[in-house]
């Protein structure tokens, strides 16, 4: 409805297609709400992406370093988190990880409006200072006490695990054979004070809205 | 556009002009909406393809990063087919310039870019290619491009029938609304005025009016309009008064001829009073070029000929009726109008021009009077006075005979008293008693004279008495046979019955005498006379118009002489005229047979043809009283002489003398006088009885006869009288002489007459 909105500013010129644009948007609306309800489609889309590369971990790895960084094109945080309007978006690694290589590269291009940075963190502390914070598979053993320290703190948090979602992490990878595929925490994501887009939410596999059971 | 207006009606006209307007003001939106979609048409085709766009714009962000070709596939096929539905291609290319999705709506018609352009536009004739990034925030992470087919005119102008419709619909709304407010302001007042003024037209209605209530041009019109009926009605009504007043005239003259025409003559108005006048009904008459017809031609020739001669130019035909007219002068003439039955009429003819409203000549009007009336009036009036005249003209001859017999009846009858003094004188042989005879017959023939001039002056005193006419003509036939001759033989045809009538005996015969010395003169060398009696009662005036019923004698002289003419028959009675040689008549034999038939209450009737001889009738009233006098009346031989004393009184002394003469050789003893009042005197101082009074009429000492008669009665009331006149005695003095009881002896006398009457008077109880 934000983007019906958008439309009808200019459709107002031309009056006498007013009624026609108004229909188009409905449907076209409407055709936006099937995509949501239909995670095949995004299977499909990243479908495309792993066929393209070998079955491997680093394809893996670059596949999860593009999603990060498109993640975070997604995302508005609360302006305070920046310094100013130039301040890049921090993205933290926790540890040396095989993904930072991959992540750099997927953040070259992109110069504005803010350019990312990569910076590998290794206390919950300095996780607080970023934007986003990956938990890979291998972090699983501190994740939790992690995101505990995140929690309420503006930081988009990704993870892998199983438990990622039930541990209060936003962003949840999940592989479906050899698509990845993510899921989103609603309540995380509100409660860290941070949007994501309806554009990204609808590529989404699951949002949960409630908080699953957790420690 | 003036040519077309001309020959519609206001309604057709404002009808027109109102589609006109209409269709001229949906032209120019037409014009204003072709201009408009011709010159926006592109802008407006790439501002809707790239608003569109920019929703589709929004999400293929997504869709490249994380929803896939599958997504983005179906996106661009939503867009192109439900929200531009002229989009053919609509291709998405990833940021490094492969084709991420397509939709081809026919791949063999349209082929898809294999490579990225750069961002913008690009119109060819039918199609319109666009170039738009995909960004995701401020980076560009994929290209999309559109290509649209443009709809040719024909597909774009329906979109403008709702407007076009909208506009006609407006228009014809507006039109509707024009006609009515031109229907109610202007064309239902104007048809309004239209019906009044033909319904007064035809109905000659002034007091309809038009029901306008408008209070503009319309309504002002409307207001002359009916003020202008106003006048016209009340000018109509004037002029409906002004001809009945006209024709009620026309029909009331009836006794005046009114006919009015045109200048060709045309009657075109023939009134009451022509009608009755001249016996034509005004229909026969109008229209047509009758006046001919009740006029004499020889009358219009002689005007005509009148008229040129004072007009100075060559006046015919119906100009004769019109000249003087024409010239503004009075023409008013005596005319001979012959009625429809061929009698005539006199009128008199009043012509004047009539003039219309210009003052150009319009026609004739002529008013007829009758005059027939007046004529004959006038005619009747100049016989009265040639009556008149006639009457002075008697009147003076008799003064004078009157005045000459006076004199030279005294002359007369001292001739005859000497003469039959002389005649009885002893001693005269019966040769000088002859010649006295012969004396007396010239003495007496004088006396005639005398008389006749008496008579036609009337101055004869009439001795009325009952007379058998018949018996009275016996006694003189053997004297008008001495009178008329041998060569013409002398009938009498007397009445069976007696012809009693009341007259003096002597008038009548002379009567007789004068007509028979007439007829005898009429006759030249031989012939007859008849004289015949009848008595006739008469009912029918007939032809004579002095003639009146009653029982008449009628005496009848015919002879077989001459003859008169008719104009001789006209003046027969008039005194002095004759038809005799100079000397041989002296005019008055008839004039003194009319005077004393006149005298009788009689009249007379003649009847003449030339050369076959004249009729004379003369009617004199019969008597009813038939006494038998005639018995009581023999002629014994009178005594003559007595010793009685008469007193003589006479002024001429001729007279006076031969009368003492007589009387006194009579045996009477006679005193005389001179006049009266030498007798009064007489009278006062006589010494014996005056047995009879002798007396003069006419005495010049002023006292008369009868004044001395009146006086000596009064002393002797037994008096008698006898009054001698040559002259005359006035009607009322003829009265006096019966009731005095006086005999009347006229002058000139013989001795014989005298002395029998003396005897006779003497004689009287």
């Amino acid at each position: 409805m934000n983007a019906a909105n958008r439309i009808s500013a200019p459709a107002r010129r031309v009056p006498l297609k007013y009624l026609l644009h108004a229909a188009a948007l409905c449907t076209f609306a409407g055709a936006g709400l099937i995509a949501r309800a239909e995670p095949p489609v995004a299977a499909i889309s990243t479908q495309t992406i792993a066929a393209a590369s070998q079955p491997s971990m680093a394809q893996e790895s670059r596949v999860k370093a593009a999603y990060l960084v498109k993640f975070t094109q997604y995302t508005s945080w609360p302006a305070s988190t920046f310094e100013s309007d130039t301040s890049p978006i921090v993205i933290g690694i926790i540890g040396p990880s095989p993904i930072a290589a991959d992540l750099k590269q997927e953040a070259r291009p992109i110069t504005r409006p803010r350019p990312i940075e990569i910076r590998t963190i290794a206390t919950p502390e300095e996780a607080t200072h970023c934007h986003a914070v990956f938990f890979s598979r291998t972090d699983s053993y501190q994740e939790e006490s992690w995101l505990v320290a995140l929690k309420g703190k503006p930081v988009l948090t990704v993870g892998e695990s199983d438990q990622t979602i039930k541990r209060g992490a936003i962003i949840h990878f999940v592989a479906e054979g050899k698509k990845v595929l993510f899921e989103v925490s609603r309540p995380a994501m509100e409660r860290s004070n941070l949007k994501i887009s309806t554009e990204m939410l609808r590529y989404a596999k699951t949002v949960r809205n409630a908080l699953e059971a957790s420690n | 556009m003036s040519g077309l207006t001309l020959k519609h009606s206001i309604r057709q006209r404002i009808l027109l002009l109102i589609l006109l307007t209409s269709g001229l003001a949906f032209l120019c939106v037409a014009v204003a909406v072709a201009i408009y979609e011709s010159t926006t048409f592109r802008p407006r085709q790439l501002d809707a393809l790239k608003n569109t766009s920019r929703l589709l714009l929004e999400v293929l962000p997504g869709t490249l990063d994380f929803g896939g070709s599958d997504s983005a596939n179906a996106y661009l096929r939503i867009y192109a087919e439900e929200t531009q539905p002229g989009v053919v291609i609509a291709a998405l290319y990833d940021a490094e310039g492969k084709l991420f999705a397509v939709y081809n709506r026919d791949a063999i018609a349209f082929s898809t870019p294999r490579t990225v352009e750069p961002s913008g536009h690009r119109f060819t004739a039918d199609e319109l290619n666009l170039w738009e990034p995909v960004n995701r925030n401020a980076n560009t992470i994929g290209h999309l491009y559109l290509q649209k087919v443009l709809p040719p005119l024909y597909a774009r102008l329906p979109q403008y029938t709702i407007m076009a419709g909208a506009v006609a619909f407006a228009l014809t709304i507006v039109g509707f609304v024009l006609i009515l407010g031109v229907r109610r302001n202007l064309l239902r007042p104007l048809s309004t005025l239209l019906a009044t003024t033909t319904h007064v037209t035809e109905h000659r209605d002034y007091t309809a009016t038009a029901k306008i209530d408008h209070e503009d041009e319309l309504g002002l019109l409307a207001n002359a309009f009916n003020r202008m009926l106003e006048v016209i009605g009340q000018r109509d009504t004037d002029l409906r008064q002004a001809n009945a007043l006209i024709r009620d005239v026309f029909a009331a003259t009836t006794e005046v001829a009114i006919i009015a025409g045109d200048l060709n003559g045309l009657v075109t108005l023939f009134n009451t009073g022509a009608e009755h006048m001249l016996g034509y009904s005004s229909a026969e008459i109008v229209n047509r070029a009758t006046p001919i017809l009740w006029h004499k031609a020889e009358e219009i020739e002689n005007r005509a000929t009148e008229l040129s001669l004072q007009l100075n130019r060559k006046i015919s035909g119906i100009s004769t009726f019109t000249a003087l007219s024409d010239q503004g002068q009075p023409d008013s003439h005596e005319w001979t109008f012959i009625r429809k039955d061929g009698t005539e009429l006199k009128v008199i003819l009043v012509i004047t021009g009539m003039h219309d409203s210009q003052g150009r000549p319009s026609g004739y009007l002529g008013v007829a009077s009758d005059i027939t009336r007046r004529k004959r009036a006038e005619d009747e009036r100049e016989k009265l006075h040639g009556q008149l005249i006639h009457a002075q003209k008697m009147e003076a001859v008799g003064q004078l005979a009157g005045g000459v017999a006076h004199d030279f009846n005294n002359i007369l009858a001292a001739m005859l008293m000497h003469i039959g003094l002389m005649r009885d004188e002893p001693g005269v042989s019966p040769e000088m008693r002859a010649q006295f005879d012969e004396q007396q017959e010239f003495v007496n023939r004088a006396a005639n004279l005398t008389r006749q001039l008496l008579l036609f002056g009337r101055r004869e005193v009439m001795q009325k008495k009952l007379v058998d006419l018949d018996s009275l003509l016996g006694n003189v036939l053997k004297m008008l046979r001495r009178l008329i001759g041998e060569n013409i033989s002398l009938e009498f045809k007397g009445n069976l019955k007696a012809t009693w009538i009341n007259a003096d005996s002597g008038m009548i015969e002379q009567v007789v005498m004068n007509l028979v010395v007439n007829a005898r003169d009429a006759i030249e060398t031989c012939g007859r006379i008849t004289l015949t009696t009848t008595v006739v009662d008469l009912t029918d005036t007939g032809k004579s118009t002095e003639a009146r019923p009653g029982s008449f004698v009628c005496l009848t002289v015919t002879d077989t002489g001459s003859g008169m003419t008719a104009a001789t028959l006209e003046h027969i009675f008039e005194p002095f005229f004759t038809t005799k040689d100079q000397g041989k008549g002296t005019g008055l034999g008839l004039a003194t047979v009319y005077g004393i038939v006149k005298r009788h209450d009689g009249w007379i009737e003649v009847e003449s043809t030339p050369g076959s001889g004249t009729t004379f009738r003369i009617y004199l009233p019969a008597s009813t009283h038939q006494q038998a006098s005639p018995s009581k009346n023999p002629v014994s031989p009178p005594t003559i002489g007595g010793r009685e004393t008469i007193l003589l009184v006479e002024d001429d002394e001729f007279v006076r003398h031969a009368a003492l003469a007589v009387l006194r050789h009579a045996g009477y003893t006679v005193i005389t006088a001179v006049n009266g009042q030498k007798a009064l005197e007489f009278w006062a101082t006589r010494e014996q009885k005056i047995a009879l009074l002798l007396t003069d009429m006419i005495m010049p000492d002023g006292l008369t006869g009868l004044d001395l008669v009146k006086r000596l009665r009064k002393d002797d009331p037994a008096l008698k009288v006898i009054i001698m006149s040559g002259y005359s005695l006035e009607l009322s003095q003829q009265g006096v002489l019966d009731t005095e009881r006086v005999t009347y002896l006229a002058k000139p006398f013989e001795a014989t007459g005298l002395n029998q009457t003396v005897r006779q008077v003497l004689n009287a109880k």
